[in-house]
């Protein structure tokens, strides 16, 4: 059985490592918007990947992985020296570097392809991801940066908040802003990373930004809303594994933002602040109203003439100068008949149910509370 | 004709059509949606490589771009839902539907004509094979493809020029006037996306960012004339493209990545030289944060010329 393999259950928890991780993180990308600098900073990592590949004798992982840290950092101190110092936005200043860096790599990758043709293979992994590269020691790093990015956030969520939400308000209460932005920023870098082997160069910053969209459709507390996301980046991870082990092997990193894509328009659906729901509820809240509506002018009737409070039957006279009149009342008591409040007799005669009565006599009480107040 | 003049040739034409749509891209700040469009085009081909297995053929490119570009749509659709960033609904939607289609090609259910490793780095070196013959000339197909896409573009920025302008610089202006806005955006990212389609097998999506982004910012770093950043682009994309390719030659290696990354020096090159940005300054002078008290605590005493201190 290839599910209860030493390999795949490796596999398994390395996934669901990385996609409790980035979930934690998904919720700080989303609200600082810096989704686009991390999808470039994934792209640039390949770039230090492939030179240390050219550079550096006898590579082992944690070559790579110094290698990319760096080409990570260049690019975000490119993009923002771009970004300050000329006209060129943001976005395109992403555009432009990431091009760059990423066209550096492919360049470096066709000279090791030349030169030694079994390293490329290696190579060409790290841009889709294979996620059967991971290892024990990976693991162990992963677990490690894992639980210091955990407790760095833990430590530091109530000035992470403030720096969030009300940038001015923690300026001026002098929050060590830059520091602590840094340290996010290199942990942040580092989990890319290191996971970028596993998941790929391309489609790790899907990892970091859909977890976080899908958990803030579902809840609107933060804490709920970090715990929830890093549930749903395990669970993309935990389906997608699995899927890849299957025999018709899709690889793993393109899987899991797939399952994750899944989730996010299935969380879009059914949330609870979300437009489907929204609608529905209008539809509903429109409904009462009309219900409400009709009862209650029935009761204040009902009150002007007390004579007639006991009588639960009433007819509808066609008004002869306007005709049209009726109409809307009559649309609203056959949806009065229709949930048993009211039940027809013949010829535009009509009698109140028990539940209407019901309904007419809280009706009543609640508006003369109304009218003594 | 030389195989290497051949090769220059197509990467001229492909950053020709490319860089005359991306200036609007620049201009409008909507450079990360045609990062998106290049990698949710894919989709798009695969589909379209179903029903006409042509690559050169005009139909092919027009259903994939407008698939593209729906998926793309999908994005301003995310956007109205709430608490959804809109860069993070681009990013998410693009890599997913990158995702789906990379699962859909490495599986090998379909019959595809790309291979991973194309989408990468693009083929740009087998590109003279495939050739056809039109009005007496014989030239490598994409040649008239993106022939055919320039005339395309630029006829649609003669004849919109004042339209382009007036949307990108005073969108409120024009809905007075009343022409939609939204229509011009439209038609600038259908071009572009059928501009990407169409070098998609000489470049992957990756790479032909930097032939729509990078020669439109060199030049908006040149200029602020917007009919002179125009026409900047086309000598700064050909001499940039013409080293790439020399360097490739020279060094054998594949000549898109060379290009992408000769692009990105010379912009960074040219942020040290050029008026519209301010490295040498922040570089070579003291910084304000130095100047500022003292300039205040100056102008202050200025107020207070007259005043006697007793």
């Amino acid at each position: 059985m290839i599910y209860t393999s030493y390999t795949f259950l490796v596999i398994l928890f390395g996934s669901i490592v990385i996609g409790a991780t980035s979930g934690f993180l998904s919720f700080f990308v989303n609200t600082k918007k810096e989704s686009m600098l991390i999808d470039a900073v994934a792209h640039c990592s390949f770039a230090g990947i492939a030179l240390t590949f050219l550079y550096v004798n006898n590579v082992t992982t944690l070559h790579l992985y110094i290698g990319a840290l760096i080409a990570a950092i260049l690019s975000i101190f490119l993009i923002y020296v771009v970004k300050n110092t000329s006209i060129i936005t943001m976005n395109s200043a992403i555009g432009i570097i990431l091009s760059m860096m990423f066209g550096l790599g492919i360049s470096s990758l066709s000279i090791i392809q030349r030169s030694n043709p079994m390293n490329s293979y290696s190579l060409k992994h790290y841009i889709f991801g294979n996620i059967l590269y991971l290892r024990r020691e990976d693991l162990v790093l992963l677990l490690i940066i894992s639980a210091i990015t955990f407790i760095f956030v833990t430590i530091f969520w109530k000035q992470m908040k403030t720096i969030l939400f009300d940038f001015d308000y923690a300026k001026s209460i002098g929050l060590p802003i830059r520091s602590i932005e840094l340290i996010f920023f290199f942990l942040l870098a580092t989990i890319t990373i290191v996971s970028v082997e596993m998941i790929g160069v391309i489609m790790y910053a899907g990892l970091l930004i859909g977890p976080g969209i899908a958990a803030r459709q579902i809840t609107s507390s933060y804490n709920r809303v970090i715990i929830l996301s890093s549930m749903i980046g395990a669970l993309s991870g935990i389906i997608g594994s699995t899927l890849s082990a299957s025999p018709l092997s899709p690889p793993a990193g393109p899987s899991i933002i797939v399952i994750l894509g899944i989730i996010v328009i299935i969380s879009i659906v059914l949330s609870r602040n979300g437009e489907i729901i929204s609608f529905i509820k209008s539809f509903l809240i429109a409904r009462n109203h009309n219900i409400q509506n009709t009862l209650s002018h029935l009761t204040t009737h009902m009150i002007m003439n007390p004579r007639d409070c006991d009588i639960r039957e009433f007819s509808i006279k066609e008004n002869q100068n306007a005709p049209n009149c009726c109409n809307h009342l009559l649309d609203n008591l056959h949806l009065l008949t229709k949930l048993n409040y009211v039940k027809p007799l013949e010829q535009n005669n009509w009698v109140l149910t028990y539940k209407g009565m019901l309904m007419v006599d809280e009706l009543k009480t609640s508006s003369q509370l109304e009218v003594s107040q | 004709m030389s195989f290497l003049f051949e090769i220059s040739l197509i990467v001229i034409l492909i950053g020709f059509a490319n860089s005359s749509i991306g200036v609007f891209l620049v201009l409008n700040d909507k450079s990360m949606i045609s990062f998106a469009l290049s990698h949710s085009v894919l989709l798009g081909i695969i589909i379209s490589y179903g029903i006409i297995p042509d690559l050169y053929s005009p139909i092919f490119i027009i259903i994939s771009s407008i698939i593209g570009f729906i998926i793309v749509g999908i994005v301003e659709l995310l956007n109205k839902v709430k608490f959804i960033e809109y860069n993070s609904a681009l990013g998410f939607v693009y890599l997913t539907v990158f995702a789906i289609s990379i699962i859909l090609i490495s599986t090998n259910n379909l019959d595809i004509y790309y291979s991973l490793e194309s989408i990468v780095s693009g083929q740009l070196l087998y590109l003279p094979f495939f050739r056809t013959t039109f009005l007496g000339i014989d030239l490598p197909s994409i040649a008239w493809t993106m022939i055919s896409l320039i005339i395309l573009n630029i006829g649609f920025i003669i004849l919109t020029w004042k339209e382009l302008l007036i949307t990108s610089f005073d969108p409120l202006y024009a809905q007075l006037n009343g022409f939609s806005t939204q229509l011009i955006t439209i038609f600038t990212l259908l071009l572009s996306s059928m501009t990407i389609v169409g070098s998609y097998n000489a470049v992957g999506p990756m790479l032909v960012i930097a032939f729509i982004i990078t020669p439109p910012a060199i030049s908006f770093l040149y200029s602020n004339d917007l009919k002179q950043i125009f026409f900047l682009t086309f000598p700064i994309m050909i001499f940039c493209s013409l080293i790439g390719v020399q360097i490739a030659y020279f060094f054998d290696i594949s000549p898109a990545g060379v290009i992408a990354c000769t692009f990105g020096f010379f912009f960074l090159l040219s942020l040290f030289f050029a008026p519209n940005s301010n490295l040498k300054k922040y570089l070579f002078s003291k910084s304000n944060t130095v100047n500022m008290p003292k300039n205040i605590t100056y102008d202050h005493l200025d107020d207070h010329k007259t005043t006697v201190i007793e």
